[in-house]
């Protein structure tokens, strides 16, 4: 008997790669600061589900397709010049969640496998599902690691990246599409709406530990981990549905860390705090 | 009020090698002309200032030198190339305020940054380059700050630590945007002599600055700007009261024979 013939094992497994997944991507998009940006596209990611059930066609596809295809139009749009991102962004983000729900009342009879693409379903994760997890993250970490320097360059200053002749535009566009892309096998686990907390959520608790990249990837990757583990564990020992266990126990990692982390931390010595305000 | 245009040196058989030529351009966002009819030439080994109110036009003339804005007509030549294909021999100096101090990145990173193009894609900057980026950060005097997150430095130190980045790229031609805004003595001097090094290296160098003193002891040529040209040439022929009168409108003034922008 295998060890994945067990759904436990199957769960654990795939909140795992998860979490590692996400947390690496999560770095990138709390560099880059597009925190808000990844919350419209967990959204815009739901009508494509919708349409893609309604068609017939497999609605991981459909959801990235359809997010991606949102996206493009929230760059287009954010780029006149009368019109922020935040703007385009809020309104994308809106639009995208009214059309999945007018789909979805209109179309009885797909809401449980809709459901549980909404708010996750790891216990019943398949083989399949774990396979196309551990193959698409495998591909998000590679392209992330190969292109490394020219990301953090493009985060920090893309400005100047763009003088030095990088083809900047192309490497938001990729940074789109990974970003879909890990929303989309995160889908199974914690379900798209819970996405976006375990995209952020360990990236931003590795900042508050460390101004160093090379230390912020791997801390937030074992924080994704980690998190996806005690979730899952805590939410067999309970009862309670996985992907809203995971969240708030992702949550409850960066709270602490907010209350006790060395640089930001609300807790730390008041003498230590005067020394580093005036230092 | 009549400007009087300054011819644009004519570039002598024996003088240095042209590194950018502005000919006739004028440079435009999408349908939106911003700048009209520069005319004028940046030689090699010659820092040449750029001079003008806000929104004259300054950083648009830079980009153009960059390829990263449309030329509506004449023509701007870097190395006797379109300016998209020389970026590999042109290094960019942003102003450091519009970086985000808080992104966590040393300031050895940000100089590393500069040998990138270098290394090329898929590679990590060698021993090579972290040699050439140490020696960049020590000739702006910082070589002690390297490990130091950069939005920890000051804001003439950050400004420095761009130029280092500049310095990494080996280009001969620079470029840079408001290097002297708002930076401490300590710093202006140390950009100052770092540029003056490169300079006497052979480099071409770009500058917009909005102190005047700076494109006199620095600046062979002065190209002196608002939404046109006022003058190109050196700066006694271009900084004439008439001329910035002209350029800033009222807000010029005369005192003890020579010539103060106020109020901009």
């Amino acid at each position: 008997m295998s060890w994945l013939d067990s759904y436990t094992h199957r769960a654990l497994l795939e909140a795992a790669l998860v979490g590692a997944v996400c947390g690496a991507m999560g770095v990138h998009v709390v560099l880059r600061r597009m925190g808000f940006f990844t919350m419209a596209m967990t959204h815009a990611t739901f009508p494509g589900v919708v349409l893609a059930a309604v068609v017939g066609i497999d609605i991981y596809l459909g959801g990235a397709a359809m997010g991606v295809l949102i996206c493009l139009c929230v760059l287009a749009v954010s780029r006149r010049r009368d019109q922020g991102a935040t703007t385009a962004t809020g309104i994308v983000l809106a639009a995208g969640f009214a059309l999945g729900v007018a789909l979805l009342s209109a179309s009885d009879g797909f809401s449980r496998d809709l459901e549980a693409f909404m708010t996750g379903s790891i216990v019943t994760v398949t083989e399949h599902d774990l396979a196309v997890t551990a193959g698409v993250g495998a591909l998000v970490l590679l392209v992330l690691a190969a292109l490394h320097k020219e990301l953090v360059h493009g985060a920090f200053d893309p400005e100047g990246q763009r003088a030095a002749g990088y083809p900047v535009a192309a490497l938001d566009l990729l940074l789109l599409v990974l970003i879909e892309a890990v929303i989309v096998i995160t889908a199974p686990a914690i379900g798209v709406m819970l996405a976006m907390a375990l995209i952020v959520g360990p990236a931003a608790t590795a900042r508050l530990w460390t101004d160093r990249i090379g230390i912020t990837l791997p801390l937030s990757m074992a924080i994704g981990t980690g998190s996806c583990a005690l979730g899952l564990t805590l939410s067999t020992h309970w009862n309670l549905a996985p992907g809203g266990t995971i969240t708030l126990v992702v949550a409850a990692v960066f709270l602490v860390s907010l209350a006790l982390s060395p640089h930001n931390g609300l807790l730390r010595p008041p003498l230590r705090r005067r020394a580093a305000s005036t230092g | 009020m009549t400007a009087t245009a300054v011819v644009p040196q004519p570039r002598t058989e024996d003088g240095p090698p042209p590194a950018i030529v502005f000919d006739h351009a004028t440079l435009a966002y999408g349908s939106a002309t911003v700048l009209h009819d520069v005319h004028g030439t940046v030689p090699a080994g010659q820092a040449t200032a750029l001079v003008g109110p806000n929104g004259a036009g300054k950083s648009t003339l830079i980009k153009a030198a960059l390829g990263l804005v449309t030329v509506a007509s004449g023509s701007v030549t870097v190395r006797g190339q379109r300016p998209a294909a020389a970026r590999s021999r042109t290094a960019y100096v942003p102003q450091a305020d519009a970086l985000d101090p808080e992104f966590p990145v040393t300031v050895g990173q940000v100089v590393l940054m500069g040998r990138y193009r270098a290394a090329g894609w898929l590679r990590r900057p060698g021993k090579r380059d972290r040699a050439i980026a140490a020696d960049a950060l020590d000739l702006v005097g910082l070589a002690d700050r390297a490990r130091d997150r950069f939005g920890t430095l000051s804001g003439g130190q950050r400004q420095r630590v761009l130029l280092a980045r500049a310095i990494a790229q080996q280009a001969d031609v620079l470029l840079l945007d408001e290097p002297f805004n708002g930076v401490d003595a300590v710093s202006r001097d140390a950009l100052l002599g770092a540029l003056r090094e490169l300079l006497a290296g052979g480099a071409a160098v770009l500058v917009s600055t909005h102190d005047l003193s700076v494109a006199h002891i620095l600046c062979r040529q002065v190209c002196l700007l608002n939404g046109r040209q006022y003058g190109f040439g050196p700066p006694e022929r271009t900084l004439t009261a008439d001329n910035l009168r002209c350029c800033y409108g009222a807000h010029v003034l005369e005192v003890d024979g020579s010539t103060i922008v106020a109020g901009m």
